[in-house]
């Protein structure tokens, strides 16, 4: 009877302790998206986490007239706080690694094209190359007229410094979704995989494959379905191809990058896409810290081996170093 | 009391707790539902198992909500890209988003954490 009694007792505490081991979730709109925060934490330090998210919109986004970017997009000139230049410096680096094929000083092009409605833009590429941003200890200098846009590396950067910052005060566990831009800390508490689906891109809303993995990684997708301009009776998607100020056009439909760093796989996601299949894996042979999942337009799926490890619920083929 | 009396009690306490916490686990494998919230409040939990229209008023702006067959769309809304109108009808999946309105209708995903998008 004792036995029985005490066996029942360890059976009941340790489900009570699973019951009660839920997550706490908040949801906020920041960088002109939708974003879905969960920790297993303190609400504290959750509310910490969305406060940096709407610090970084306010400093980084270069539509809004307060912000540091708008500001040096302005002057041409500028002395950015830490974490702008953080980014920025990030940025840049990003930009070398790719030879250009992810380039911050594309904001030109994009307005040019946002800005169409019924003639495709002439793009402008005198202003476009990430050599003309330099940078000085904390002040940063835009030559030949250059603009910056960080919006295809700064949701990557907030995901990457939530996680930072969650780590830093104890969470073991948390799941960040900024507009679609996932990462992860820690393994779940459930003792389950993180099951995140990539975007099919004839349907965003439904997944084409789901990544099985444990413990922190970002997830972030790149697609030519995501945004689009509307010109004359024709839709062009949103990536434009810093090289030829048009968007990127081959054959992939999207790039998934999988890595530990978020803010490094916003932008390979980013620039892959832009280079296409060829280009893209031979950069993934020459790299060691990411692995990628490219979905072309016919509908085939085509991963790296690490990432191979990890899809379930799908059919693939393997590229291997 | 006696010994067997106290190990009785206890036994019992810890069954409930047993119960209790295995309701508790399977309370949140609940299917079929679709959370709406606006500015990230959750405002309201629909059941898709029944035919209805909500109209959610936020300010001066609004989102008309359909349920039919199982699945929820917003089929008009007083925002100008009407992209929460075409997302369609779902059960599953990514949230439809409705981003000059703030509202954002979620499903409840026994199988995926997230979508990378």
């Amino acid at each position: 009877m004792k036995k029985i009694a005490l066996l029942l007792l360890c059976v009941a505490v340790f489900l009570t302790s699973c019951a009660s081991d839920k997550p706490i979730e908040t949801e906020i709109f920041a960088m002109d998206t939708f974003m879905q925060l969960r920790i297993w934490g303190e609400s504290e330090q959750l509310d910490d986490v969305t406060e940096l998210i709407r610090e970084l919109d306010r400093k980084l986004n270069a539509h809004n007239e307060s912000s540091e970017i708008f500001a040096l997009n302005r002057d041409k000139n500028a002395r950015l706080s830490p974490l702008a230049l953080e980014l920025l410096v990030h940025a840049v680096e990003y930009a070398q690694a790719t030879d250009g094929a992810f380039d911050p000083t594309v904001f030109p092009l994009v307005e040019q094209w946002q800005s169409a409605t019924d003639t495709v833009p002439n793009p402008d590429l005198r202003s476009v190359g990430y050599d003309n941003i330099v940078i000085s200890s904390a002040d940063v200098e835009l030559k030949s007229s250059s603009s910056l846009d960080l919006g295809g590396i700064a949701k990557g950067f907030a995901a990457q410094k939530s996680v930072e910052l969650l780590e830093n005060t104890g969470v073991t566990s948390a799941l960040l979704s900024l507009g679609g831009n996932v990462q992860t800390l820690g393994s779940k508490p459930d003792g389950t995989k993180w099951a995140i689906g990539i975007a099919d891109p004839d349907a965003p809303s439904e997944h084409i494959a789901i990544v099985e993995f444990e413990g922190s990684m970002a997830l972030v997708t790149s697609g030519g379905y995501q945004r689009y301009y509307d010109i004359g009776s024709k839709r062009y998607h949103h990536i434009i191809d810093p090289k030829t100020g048009f968007p990127a056009d081959n054959e992939l439909a999207s790039v998934t990058i999988l890595a530990k760093n978020g803010t490094m796989a916003d932008a390979y996601s980013t620039a892959l896409f832009v280079m296409g299949l060829e280009k893209a894996t031979e950069f993934w042979e020459i790299q060691n810290n990411f692995e990628a999942v490219f979905v072309l337009k016919d509908g085939s799926i085509i991963a790296t081996e690490g990432a191979a490890s990890m899809l379930t619920q799908c059919e693939f083929t393997v590229i291997k170093r | 009391m006696k010994t067997k009396t106290w190990i009785f009690i206890f036994s019992l306490l810890a069954l409930c707790c047993l119960v209790l916490s295995i309701i508790f686990l399977h309370c949140g494998a609940e299917k079929s539902t679709a959370l709406v919230y606006s500015d990230g409040a959750l405002i309201m939990r629909i059941d898709l198992s029944k035919d209805d229209e909500y109209r959610i008023d936020i300010g001066s702006d609004w989102n008309l909500l359909s349920v039919k067959n199982g699945k929820i769309c917003v089929s008009d809304a007083s925002c100008p890209t009407h992209d929460c109108v075409s997302s369609g009808s779902k059960n599953h999946g990514a949230p439809i988003v409705c981003l000059p309105n703030r509202l954002v209708i979620e499903f409840e995903d026994a199988q995926l954490d997230a979508i990378s998008r």
